[in-house]
């Protein structure tokens, strides 16, 4: 049995669907966060701290001042630093108990295998879709589910993908759109805007399905896409396949 | 001849759709079979044809074309790119 903070995790341990076994499956649970930028940051800090034991986080990326309204782990004191760095020098220092391990590169086809076959689970905060088509390929190849989400304007996607749902049909992201689409076709936060509450929202319920699939409690949204519309607060969930 | 059949339907549009489209959530007078309806909202919106999405008849995702029927839900689904 793994010496578990009884003090620091109390509140989440004494909840009648969680206790102890679930908290020492986060503790030995090794998540890796792909972006460390608005859906990054949140969901980095409530995995932490919800006891996570080992988080791996992967960003080429430096922090600017136009980043600074949702990417709430950095301060201008940070602009122009690489974010899988001051991301996982924060982490650890708040969250002491939390391994970290920075990776200041680019998920790619020459360090995918390697870098995502290190994990349990995969969170998927990146902002283009090279990037996504390879962690759901990579992911498929090494049988490792993966926590989806996405934003544009005041509404976020969010899925969980290569994890059996109730009747055991896994879906893949290519399951929802076969082909990638150009990134040209698509806006961009940098383009499109994005409010910074947002990201933090959908963030935060990668955060939450990560823990459900980590600890096996609740139903994750597995086969199934979620969208949340922060205007209007609906929220409209399919079946994938 | 066969006449085909014109049913209304609800759509749901997200992300850029709903730009494209004008608005969020609407009912529509379509041709009662989902290729029908496709042809026919690329031929009224026709930016829509430039971009790639789904549709979900009644919250599952449409594999191919099918029949539809009056006041099925529709949510035409996007795919979305920021982080």
């Amino acid at each position: 049995m793994m010496a578990i903070n009884w003090k620091r995790y109390e509140r989440q341990i004494i909840l009648p669907n969680f206790g102890l076994v679930q908290q020492e499956k986060l503790a030995k649970a090794k998540i890796l966060v792909v972006g460390a930028g608005g859906l990054g940051c949140p969901a980095l800090l409530y995995l932490a701290a919800a006891g996570i034991g080992e988080i791996g986080i992967i960003d080429f990326d430096t922090v600017a001042e136009s980043n600074l309204h949702r990417q709430v782990l950095y301060n201008a004191k940070d602009i122009g630093s690489n974010k899988a760095i001051v991301a996982g020098e924060k982490i650890a220092l708040a969250y002491p108990d939390c391994e970290v391990k920075t990776y200041p590169e680019k998920l790619s086809i020459q360090n995918a295998t390697e870098i995502i076959s290190s994990y349990h689970l995969i969170l998927d905060g990146c902002d283009n879709f090279d990037t996504r088509y390879l962690i759901d390929e990579v992911c498929k190849q090494q049988n490792i589910p993966w926590i989806y989400a996405s934003i544009s304007r005041f509404e976020g996607q969010v899925s969980v993908f290569n994890l059996p749902d109730a009747n055991g049909i896994k879906a893949y992201y290519t399951n929802l759109f076969a082909d990638k689409p150009s990134n040209e076709s698509l806006l961009n936060c940098a383009e499109a805007g994005v409010l910074g509450v947002i990201p933090g929202i959908i963030g935060n319920m990668q955060a939450l399905e990560a823990i459900k699939v980590i600890a096996q409690i609740g139903q994750p949204l597995a086969n199934e896409l979620l969208t949340y519309n922060g205007l209007t607060n609906q929220m409209y969930k399919t079946k994938i396949l | 001849m066969t006449t085909q059949t014109h049913i209304n339907i609800h759509v749901l549009a997200f992300g850029q759709i709903a730009d494209i489209i004008g608005q969020s959530t609407f009912t529509y007078s379509t041709p009662n079979t989902l290729l029908a309806l496709q042809t026919k909202i690329e031929n009224d919106y026709p930016l829509l044809s430039k971009i790639a999405y789904r549709i979900a008849i009644n919250k599952k995702i449409a594999l191919e074309n099918t029949e539809l029927h009056e006041a099925d839900e529709l949510a035409l689904l996007p795919p979305f790119s920021g982080g």
